[in-house]
């Protein structure tokens, strides 16, 4: 799941601060003043290498300030040199991955003050050409001006560059040739913002202006080909640890589908050759913990061991701007899963989440291609954009208005993408206290009362979590002299608070697509008046948001549901998200009277 | 050429092997040491059962043991004779072990991910001149599985992780294989330690954890010509002491059954969890400080609090009795240095300011060169050098000693660097003067830090006097809730569905800590500068151009950061993030000491706490406070003491412009009206209508520093009685 950030590590793109707008900020103090890059490819003896050399000079433009020059390496990185200061060489596993062959070598660089400026020099061979996948041309300041070259040998004609995310001014790029018949591409930046760091903002490949490096891969069967001896590992099992005794063919791929969901821990382990190679599904077994190419052979395994056909495929996550056929590049896929012929399409199946069922393609695979290793060969297929289940979260509340209070009982059911969040947070939470944090998620608002011990959880069907308990709410109901006002908004849903647009300058990408819908009914006492508020509806960048009121008898029921579309909503559509948001909310906030 | 080349290839070779052997050698050490522990089996790793009460629990430990043993011993090595000649002199060596090993049951995802991985340095090495710290570092994990088969986890599973140029710093990581839920895990750390001139880490047994222990043993073996100091605290046992046949202390301690976990809320750790300290000396170093009570060999149990106090005077008598030397041309932190004293002098001598008025006037001198960024900072400099500044300008002071509530109390002091340095002036016992401890970073002069009230004290005496009679303890003041306030001030109105607020916050005492971060570093030198701006004296930080212009530069970043700590703050406050934020300042830094308030002012909108119902609005009155704790179940289930630290006064008032067509329905502005008294807290809520507005007022006390168990329940209800307030509503109806 993390071989592209491990990628973006190691293309030196990570860990840096906010802002994206193109050219320096008031704020800023420190610049990159001069910033050269070049990037030659040749013939190494095991095949094509690019030797990169970097050139920084950092400047103080406000104050003094301390810098860390760093330059990223690994097993396929070779670090040739490194100048400018005392230099410090670190692992840096990101905090996902419990272990990967990634280092930093930075050192320490005071600007004493004002104007003042140091330098830094690296040098670094990528060993293997099929690894140097791109540049992000943004650095962690920003840059004054600089540039980024290629030199590419006559011998690597399938070479070539593409511009994604360029912004419309600030980088230009220049061909040429020289004497040798090298190709010479460069790249000469002015005024370039610096790379921002913010997790709500849409990946940097999908926004950051990125050089994507093409055509080491002629075809897709030379991809599927440099990954194939990679995936060669024994398959042998001697157990089958799940009773599929009496199971149908649904029932079977659940169970088992499950039981490496949940009897499987996800453990990345990125090492060299393992970042690509899986674990045999017996050491996965023994292990009882995987990556998720170990997850996904061993899912794999176990399927075809009861007789289903099933296979580990190569994709990449919806962090990844391309499709693998449109970009045969090692960036472009990030994850395994296994897939499953089914009926006359598939099922994608990714264990490495717990409670995600069969039937539902994942937010973050839907849309993708997969490159699905069959026997002997590949096949790539179309992962759908929808989904065949929904992924919904659904709270209903019943009560009955007695004694100035409501009470009954809750419900909250989560399916498929919600399910897996509410399943992931549960699993964090110590068992003592769980029915705590279980009676939190159904409280719609303070002073609601759930008694801890009677909140009932049942996650046994995959793609569903529902929680239940009675519930005595007592500060919905407000009785003033002659009118009783009962409030039925809950509080705390997801996704419903405002995005901070004061000094934001990144689109926003929504999490999760979906339906979150709140249903509060209310039995009432007989012979009254009920005074029930408009209806609403309204849109906003993806989002589709209302709130229903109804009576049918002596029961009056709230509905309010809020449809997320997914995706990006761009920075300038932001304060649309707001003002919807605020709208809704004050209509959900109406009171429903009763005289 | 091809000579050179052989030599350079034999070093290759040789460093390699040498390499190599040092791989193999730590193999060899961590395979040892496995096997040598896996083959006890220590009391309680029988355990098979786990009590019912325990069912529910995320991890129960089954057992714990810990093993220390210390041995003397003695090296040679060549150093500078009396003629300036090489000569062999001794070397005073320890060679320590602590093993720390536990079984533990696993009963649930949250603690099987909290023990699945562990990260370790295989090795680490210091040396200095004559001294070196070296130590080795192993692990060792097996499983036992709920049908009682033993897994054991093989050195293989490691990963050897390389950093450094060369690759020569290793450490190691696990991913325990084949952990599931239900499986005890039987873990171990060790860590061999060799010693030249250079004495054992300190090493704190905590006999209370955030799971229950069934078991808690402890064995120490340490050799009788070492120095062994220990002292039990929080009502931690004793340990049976006894000798083996090599003269070696033999200290062993059982515990069953530690069920009270360590609470969420209220709770001191450092003051409350039964530990014991433990300091191992080997005297004969001559290189590291050994302090006057650890210079003869064998074991103190207890040791007698004034003979540890003489530690801590031994080194600071000079300094003490005539000063460190410091001047402020000394200090070089102000321009015109020798005006500035000339000025203070003559202040002093002709009687204009009071003895206080100078002490306080010093010490906010002080800390302004310290907070200023201008020094790192360090408590005991501070103490000296405020101690040479008072006695410069004719303050009579006195020293006193404390320590923090993360130490040792100092009746039972240990650790002879676990004290704090205060001033007084003579005869004045409602005054202290204590360093800035770092939270609040910046006080008031006179201020009593919450981390200092309460805590045991002396006054110094020189030595002379100090072996005539004992020092007297004392407890420094604990400060009532006048000196330990927060006053709430909010202005609200009411534009359409978003609520107008502007909050001015004025924080004292203890209260002060969740705000001292608002302050830039722009507040605090005005702040510093501002106030010593009196009698006549106006001092100025030396600085060089360039580094004023820097410091100006730094102001704007700091009032940046300053609005999204403000964003922070408001959200924090109301436990939602405001709609739009207009302004936010720090008004006053808390430095006077006649009126100590640290205060700030915010202005800002906030929606959702408007609601309509019909013609009349609802307004969620009761978030205007701000978020009240909430008692979780287990926290309801407590069996400790409360620690509070100080008594504190939360007083909010909030004042809600009447929107225009409405008028307050009566019924509930009764409704906001509350009282719950205990005591050892209370929260009061008035509210009334007049002049156009709302006025609630709301106070919430903590009345006393600690709460006993008994009274937990009384005192529940209070934050209960707050917490459930967070949602009161007011309503207005329609004229």
């Amino acid at each position: 799941m993390h071989t592209m950030a491990r990628l973006l590590v190691s293309l030196g793109a990570a860990v840096l601060l906010s802002l994206s707008v193109f050219g320096k900020t008031p704020d800023d103090n420190v610049v990159v003043s001069k910033a050269l890059d070049e990037y030659v490819f040749i013939a190494g003896k095991d095949g094509a290498e690019v030797r990169h050399s970097r050139k920084r000079e950092y400047t103080a433009t406000r104050h003094s300030a301390s810098v860390k020059p760093h330059i990223f390496y690994n097993d396929r990185i070779r670090l040739d040199k490194a100048s400018g200061g005392k230099m410090q060489y670190r692992d840096v596993n990101s905090p996902a991955v419990f272990h990967d062959d990634s280092k930093v070598c930075f050192f320490s660089l005071y600007l004493k003050a004002k104007d003042k400026k140091g330098t830094a020099e690296f040098r670094r061979t990528f060993l293997d050409a099929a690894h140097f996948t791109g540049v992000f041309v943004e650095d962690e300041y920003p840059v004054e001006e600089g540039t980024i070259t290629f030199r590419i040998p006559p011998s690597m004609p399938d070479i070539y560059l593409v511009e994604e995310n360029f912004p419309e001014q600030g980088i230009e790029r220049s061909n040429g040739m020289d004497g040798d018949g090298w190709r010479v591409i460069t790249y000469t930046i002015s005024n370039l913002g610096k790379m921002p760091d913010d997790d709500s903002a849409p990946s940097a490949l999908s926004s950051r202006p990125y050089i994507s490096v093409r055509g080491y891969f002629t075809d897709i069967e030379a991809f599927y080909r440099y990954h194939a001896p990679l995936l060669a590992v024994d398959t042998a099992l001697t157990e089958m640890p799940v009773d599929i005794g009496g199971a149908d063919r649904p029932e079977i791929i659940e169970r088992i589908y499950s039981f490496v969901q949940k009897k499987i821990r996800y453990v990345a382990y990125e090492e060299g050759e393992a970042a690509f190679r899986p674990d045999t599904p017996a050491e996965t077994m023994r292990k009882r913990y995987g990556d998720c190419k170990s997850m996904s052979l061993l899912l794999s395994t176990l399927l075809n061991r009861a007789g289903i056909e099933a296979y580990i495929a190569i994709v990449g996550t919806n962090s990844i701007p391309w499709r693998i056929a449109d970009n045969l590049s090692l960036a472009s896929a990030d994850h395994m899963i296994c897939v499953v012929p089914d009926s006359d399409g598939y099922l994608f199946l990714d264990p490495t989440h717990v409670q995600i069922s069969s039937r539902h393609i994942p937010s973050w695979l839907s849309g993708k291609d997969a490159l699905v290793v069959v026997d002997g060969g590949f096949r790539m297929i179309d992962i759908p954009d929808v989904s065949p289940e929904e992924s919904a979260d659904v709270a209903e509340y019943c009560y009955v208005l007695s004694d100035g209070m409501l009470a009954g009982r809750a419900k909250r059911a989560a399916t498929e993408d919600f399910a897996e969040r509410l399943a992931s947070a549960l699993d964090a939470v110590p068992v003592q206290h769980r029915s705590a944090f279980l009676a939190k998620n159904l409280v719609p608002a303070t002073r609601a009362d759930i008694p801890v011990d009677s909140v009932s959880l049942a996650a046994d069907i995959p793609g569903k979590i529902c929680i239940e308990a009675p519930i005595v709410n007592t500060s919905a109901v407000i009785a003033l002299d002659d009118v009783v006002y009962l409030d039925l908004n809950t509080t705390g849903d997801p996704f419903s608070s405002r995005i901070d647009i004061s000094d934001r300058r990144e689109d926003y990408k929504l999490p999760v697509s979906g339906r979150v819908v709140r249903r509060i009914s209310v039995e009432i006492p007989e012979q009254h008046t009920v005074i029930l508020p408009e209806n609403f509806e309204t849109s906003g960048p993806s989002v589709n948001l209302s709130c229903m009121f109804s009576q049918d008898g002596n029961t009056v029921t709230m509905t309010k549901t809020m449809e997320l579309a997914g995706g990006i909503i761009a920075l300038g559509d932001i304060p649309e998200w707001n003002k919807a948001l605020a709208e809704w909310t004050d209509a959900c906030n109406r009171q429903i009277e009763i005289k | 050429m091809k000579n050179i080349i052989i030599a350079i290839l034999t070093l290759l070779l040789c460093a390699l092997a040498v390499r190599a052997d040092k791989m193999s050698d730590y193999r060899a050490f961590a395979d040892t040491v496995r096997a040598d522990v896996f083959a006890e089996v220590p009391p309680g790793f029988d355990v098979k059962d786990i009590p019912a009460k325990y069912s529910g629990e995320s991890a129960v430990v089954k057992a714990v043991y810990e093993n220390i043993n210390a041995k003397k011993k003695t090296g040679m090595g060549v150093g500078v004779g009396i003629v300036g000649l090489p000569s062999i002199t001794r070397r005073a060596r320890v060679e320590f072990g602590h093993l720390m090993r536990m079984l533990i049951h696993v009963n649930d995802k949250a603690a099987l991910e909290k023990y699945s991985e562990f990260a370790f340095d295989t090795d680490d090495k210091r040396t200095f001149y004559k001294s070196y710290e070296k130590n080795r570092h192993t692990i060792g994990v097996r499983l036992i599985k709920p049908d009682g088969r033993i897994v054991d986890i093989d050195t293989s599973d490691f990963v050897e992780v390389e950093e450094g140029k060369k690759g020569d710093e290793k450490s190691r990581k696990l991913a325990v294989p084949g952990l599931e839920v239900g499986d005890d895990i039987d873990v171990f750390f060790f860590t061999e330690t060799k010693l030249q001139n250079i004495h054992p880490d300190p090493v704190d047994f905590v006999l209370k954890a955030e799971a229950p222990i069934l078991n808690y043993n402890i064995h120490c073996e340490i050799d009788d010509n070492l120095t062994t100091q220990y002292r039990t605290l929080n009502g931690a046992p004793d340990f049976t002491v006894g000798r083996d046949a090599d003269n070696n202390y033999i200290l062993d301690l059982e515990l069953k059954d530690i069920a009270a976990k360590e609470p969420r809320l209220w709770y001191n750790s450092l003051q409350q969890s039964p530990r014991i300290m433990m300091r191992i000396f080997n005297r004969r170093n001559s290189e590291s400080f050994t302090p006057k009570s650890a210079k003869k060999d064998g074991l103190q149990q207890n040791p007698d609090v004034n003979t540890m106090l003489e530690d801590r005077w031994d080194i600071d008598d000079a300094w003490l009795d005539k000063g460190a030397g410091y001047g402020l041309y000394y200090y070089g932190a102000f321009k015109d240095e020798r005006k500035l004293t000339k000025a203070l002098n003559k202040l002093a001598k002709d009687g204009t300011i009071s003895q206080r008025q100078m002490a306080d006037y010093i010490y906010n001198l002080l800390a302004y060169a310290y907070i200023g960024n201008r020094y790192s900072f360090d408590i005991l400099d501070f103490a000296k050098a405020y101690k040479d500044f008072t006695k410069m300008f004719g303050v009579k002071m006195e020293a006193g000693l404390s320590s923090c509530d993360w130490h040792e109390p100092l009746d039972q002091l240990l650790n002879h660097k676990h004290n704090i340095y205060f001033m007084r002036l003579d005869g004045d016992t409602a005054r202290y003067y204590f360093p800035p401890t770092g939270n609040p970073l910046i006080i008031a002069p006179g201020e009593i830090s919450p981390h200092m009230q309460g805590r045991e004290a002396v006054m110094w005496a020189k030595k002379k006097e100090r072996k005539q009679s004992p020092l007297q303890f004392f407890t420094i003041p604990v400060t009532g809730t006048d000196a330990n306030r927060n006053v709430t001030t909010l202005d609200v109105t009411v534009d359409n569905t978003m609520l107008g607020i502007r909050r001015s916050e004025a924080y004292r005492g203890s209260t002060k800590r969740s705000s001292s971060s608002l302050i830039s570093l722009e507040d605090a030198d005005k702040g510093y500068s501002s106030w010593l701006n009196r009698y006549g004296l106006n001092p100025v930080i030396k600085e060089k151009k360039k580094e004023t212009a820097d410091r100006e530069e730094r102001y704007a970043d700091g009032r940046k950061e300053q609005v999204e700590a403000f964003k922070t703050e408001i959200e924090s406050y109301h436990g939602s993030a405001p709609a739009e934020f207009i302004d936010g300042r720090i008004t006053d830094i808390g430095i006077d000491p006649d009126q100590p308030d640290l205060c700030y002012d915010t202005e800002y909108r906030m929606d959702g706490y408007v609601k309509r119902a019909g013609a009349n609005l609802l307004i969620s009155v009761g978030k205007l406070l701000s978020e009240q704790i909430e008692l979780l179940p287990t926290d309801r289930d407590r069996k400790d003491d409360l620690y509070i630290g100080n008594p504190r006064e939360y007083l909010t008032v909030i004042n809600l412009v009447v929107p225009d067509g409405y008028e307050v329905n009566a019924k509930s502005l009764e409704a906001l009206k509350t009282s719950v008294k205990g005591k050892d807290a209370s929260f009061d809520v008035e509210a009334e209508e007049g002049s156009g507005k709302i006025t609630v007022t709301v106070v919430k006390q903590y009345l006393s520093p600690t709460v006993a168990i008994a009274d937990w329940p009384e005192f529940a209800k209070v934050v209960d009685a707050a917490n459930a307030w967070n949602s009161s509503v007011l309503a207005f109806e329609r004229l």
